[in-house]
């Protein structure tokens, strides 16, 4: 409202007064064209007039003239030129002829009289007519006629009129002031003091008797809707502001708290124009000290030129630089590591305004990852020194299961032939009982052989050294299934052999695995009523995976942990015959191929046994 | 109106400029040359000019036909000799002007108004016994030679 006041001082013109203003300026300057235009239309045509009249006079007396100059009749000519003065333009008149010289002016009181000096032409216009007589020029006639004459005439009209219509133009703004007055500009007043001291919130000031016409009218309405608009948008303003409000002091929340430093400079002086608490405790300066001051204030020099160069940089690249770690010496902390980004915030039109930054103190995650790196060198270091003891233990291990299955397989031979013979050639002597404990001693003999096979066969497949080749796997599925199914067994057995890719490995090897597992699916499948056995494979992410689906007793997949364990068994020897040594194999061999095996089963539905071998270029 | 005795005889004739170099013979040659001859509004002209059916130009007065005449305006005055002569001297042209012809010789009289107060006829007989006298004692010779008429 004080604003408002003040523009009303410096503009005291109101529009009364600019109307009056206009109204008197406007009727003056309409007055002046219409009498400038008044006056110079008829002095032109008064003149034009004068200049006719004048050639009208010049032929009429010249040839009125004509027989009295011929007849030398200075009487008649005497009369005819003084005649000539009846036509009160007439200033002068003048005959030049043989004998025959009079000149006449116009006189005030007598009408006119002759003269020998003729008037200068000034104001007037000068008629020469020649007077001839059948063709003969007999004299020369000069007519003055007196503008002046008409002029004074016009003069006086143009005053005449003009009073009239300055009468005419004084009432005229008088009316039309009366007029504007009423029907707009006390309307407008009305107005503009209801604008005026109009304010959201407040209650509205009132329009009070003034009638109002046509489009001020419309003008008030319009002004009402306006101020019930406004009133709306007030409200919304002032809850707006609150939202707003409160939006800026949850954001002024979050960057505080925020738990790395936030500030931003201003892109002239990179002077601090904010801190976050965040950047407070790390520098240990407050907002308040740090305000419109730059790093040469608070920093060493070198790491001072080094904020404002990397500050420059950003302004001037205008986008994002990040410094990966840079050192800062705080008040409170000593020498502290950061990790700081540096954006640049331009203004509306697109020129770096100020230059935000945010720095995470990564002093502690370097004194970690500088550990990490000391331990992992320590950790290398004994992984390799366990690996070989290790290894030397896993061979000596090897060495010793080789050895051990053997060496026992002499005495078990021999404790197997005589348990023959004693069962052959003394069984008449031998009860019952004796015979059945020696059956007994038979049937474990043979369970140890096949341990002690099994354990030569998994020692086998874990040592020696790998001969890499190509590997026909249609192939060698081929080759074992007629070796595995005999003619009835192939009646029974439904087997869906899908195209199998090359494999790269050692053949001998990977044909072991793939019997295991294929003797496995037809021995499990054996009591199932689906016999069907699915091979194939897929590739994916460097690897193909080969797969052997049957339907048998499948597993308890509770226990598949077990199921690549050397002589652990999930189906007791009289359900299905077997030493547990089968698919520890597979999983040693493809392990040393650099592969993987797994199971997927239920019980009485079937298992599934995937290996995967890295794929090669074969 | 009674008129007088004749007082003295007066030509009518033409008066042309010395230098125009007109040849005629008679008046139907000035008709055949359209010639015009200047005479005065109102004077009754010889019988042969009708005749003849010469151009005229009128004027007011005989001065203004020997003004014109001394200027080349016309060839021809119809005039009485005695006055041409006279105007003409009065308005210093004698010098350029000649006579040409006499059309006619017509006798000057006065008029005396019958109805006028008094008794005409003696007056009218006592003009004309007095211009006898005064023609036979010479007196009417004198006085018109000192007037310039021979």
């Amino acid at each position: 409202m004080k604003k408002m006041n003040n523009r009303e001082k410096r503009n005291p013109a109101s529009i009364q007064t600019l109307v009056v203003m206009g109204l008197v300026i406007g009727a003056t300057m309409l007055i002046a064209v219409m009498g400038i235009t008044y006056y110079a239309y008829n002095r032109t045509t008064q003149e034009k007039k004068v200049a006719r009249d004048n050639e009208n006079l010049c032929d009429q007396f010249a040839a009125s003239l004509e027989y009295p100059v011929w007849n030398f009749d200075a009487t008649q000519v005497r009369i005819i030129l003084e005649s000539a003065f009846l036509d009160e333009s007439v200033a002068a008149i003048a005959l030049n002829a043989e004998q025959m010289r009079y000149s006449f002016v116009s006189d005030s009181e007598k009408g006119s009289r002759e003269t020998i000096i003729l008037p200068p032409i000034g104001n007037r216009i000068v008629g020469n007519r020649s007077i001839t007589h059948k063709g003969t020029p007999i004299g020369t006639l000069t007519i003055y006629s007196d503008i002046g004459v008409v002029l004074a005439k016009l003069n006086s009209d143009l005053f005449f009129f003009g009073s009239i219509i300055a009468a005419l133009d004084i009432f005229l703004i008088a009316s039309l002031f009366i007029l504007l007055r009423v029907i707009i500009l006390r309307p407008l007043g009305v107005l503009e003091q209801y604008a005026r001291s109009y304010e959201p919130g407040s209650a509205r000031p009132p329009f009070g008797k003034t009638k109002f016409f046509g489009e001020l009218a419309s003008l008030r309405a319009s002004i009402e809707k306006m101020a019930s608009l406004l009133e709306q948008r007030y409200a919304e303003l002032q809850r707006a502001a609150a939202t707003l409000g409160e939006n800026r002091k949850f954001l002024d929340d979050v960057v505080q708290n925020i738990p790395a430093m936030i500030f931003v400079k201003d892109a002239e002086n990179l002077a601090f124009v904010q801190l976050n608490k965040t950047g407070e405790a790390l520098l240990g300066y407050s907002f308040a000290e740090l305000a419109g001051k730059n790093d040469r204030d608070f920093f060493p020099a070198d790491q001072a030129d080094f904020f404002i160069r990397m500050d420059k940089n950003c302004l001037a690249e205008g986008k994002l630089i990040d410094i990966p770690e840079e050192r800062i010496f705080t008040k409170t902390q000593g020498e502290r590591i950061l990790h700081t980004r540096k954006i640049p915030l331009a203004d509306t039109e697109g020129k770096p305004k100020y230059l935000l930054g945010i720095s995470e103190d990564i002093t502690e995650k370097k004194d970690i990852e500088r550990q990490l790196r000391d331990l992992n060198a320590t950790l290398e270091q004994r992984v390799a020194e366990r690996t070989a003891v290790l290894e030397v233990l896993n061979k000596e291990l090897e060495t010793f299961s080789y050895s051990v299955s053997h060496d026992l397989r002499t005495p078990l031979r021999a404790i197997e032939g005589f348990s023959q013979l004693l069962s052959q050639e003394y069984s008449k002597v031998l009860d019952s009982e004796g015979k059945r404990r020696l059956n007994t001693i038979i049937a474990n003999v043979k369970k140890m052989e096949a341990l002690i096979a099994g354990l030569l066969a998994l020692s086998r497949a874990s040592k020696g050294e790998l001969k890499f080749s190509k590997i026909d796997m249609n192939k060698v599925v081929a080759e074992l299934c007629d070796e595995l199914l005999d003619e009835k067994s192939r009646e029974e057995y439904s087997l869906i052999v899908n195209d199998l890719p090359p494999a790269w490995g050692d053949s001998t090897l990977i044909r072991q695995a793939l019997e295991n597992l294929l003797s496995n699916a037809i021995k499990y499948s054996g009591k199932s009523q689906i016999k069907t056995i699915e091979i194939g494979a897929s590739s994916a992410q460097g690897f193909c995976t080969y797969y052997i689906k049957d339907h048998g007793a499948g597993f308890d997949p509770e226990y598949s942990g077990k199921l690549f364990k050397a002589f652990e068994r999930l189906h007791g020897q009289k359900e299905f015959e077997g030493v547990g040594i089968g698919l520890a194999i597979v999983k040693s061999i493809i392990a040393r191929h650099g592969g993987s095996v797994r199971a997927e089963g239920a019980p009485d539905q079937g298992a599934t046994f995937y290996f995967s071998l890295p794929l090669r270029s074969v | 109106m009674a008129i007088s005795d004749s007082i003295m005889e007066n030509e009518v004739g033409l008066f042309k400029r010395k230098s125009d170099p007109l040849r005629f013979s008679d008046l139907a040659d000035l008709k055949n040359q359209n010639i015009i001859v200047g005479t005065v509004a109102g004077y009754i002209n010889p019988k042969e000019l009708y005749d003849a059916n010469i151009q005229t130009e009128q004027v007011s007065d005989d001065a203004l036909n020997m003004l014109k005449l001394a200027n080349g305006r016309i060839r021809f005055v119809l005039i009485d000799k005695r006055l041409g002569a006279y105007l003409a001297e009065k308005q210093k042209t004698l010098d350029q002007i000649e006579w040409l012809m006499t059309l006619e010789i017509i006798p000057l009289r006065i008029g005396i108004m019958k109805n006028s107060s008094g008794d005409w006829r003696k007056r009218l007989a006592d003009f004309n016994a007095a211009l006898l006298a005064m023609k036979r004692d010479g007196t009417l010779s004198a006085i018109l030679a000192r007037h310039g008429f021979r």
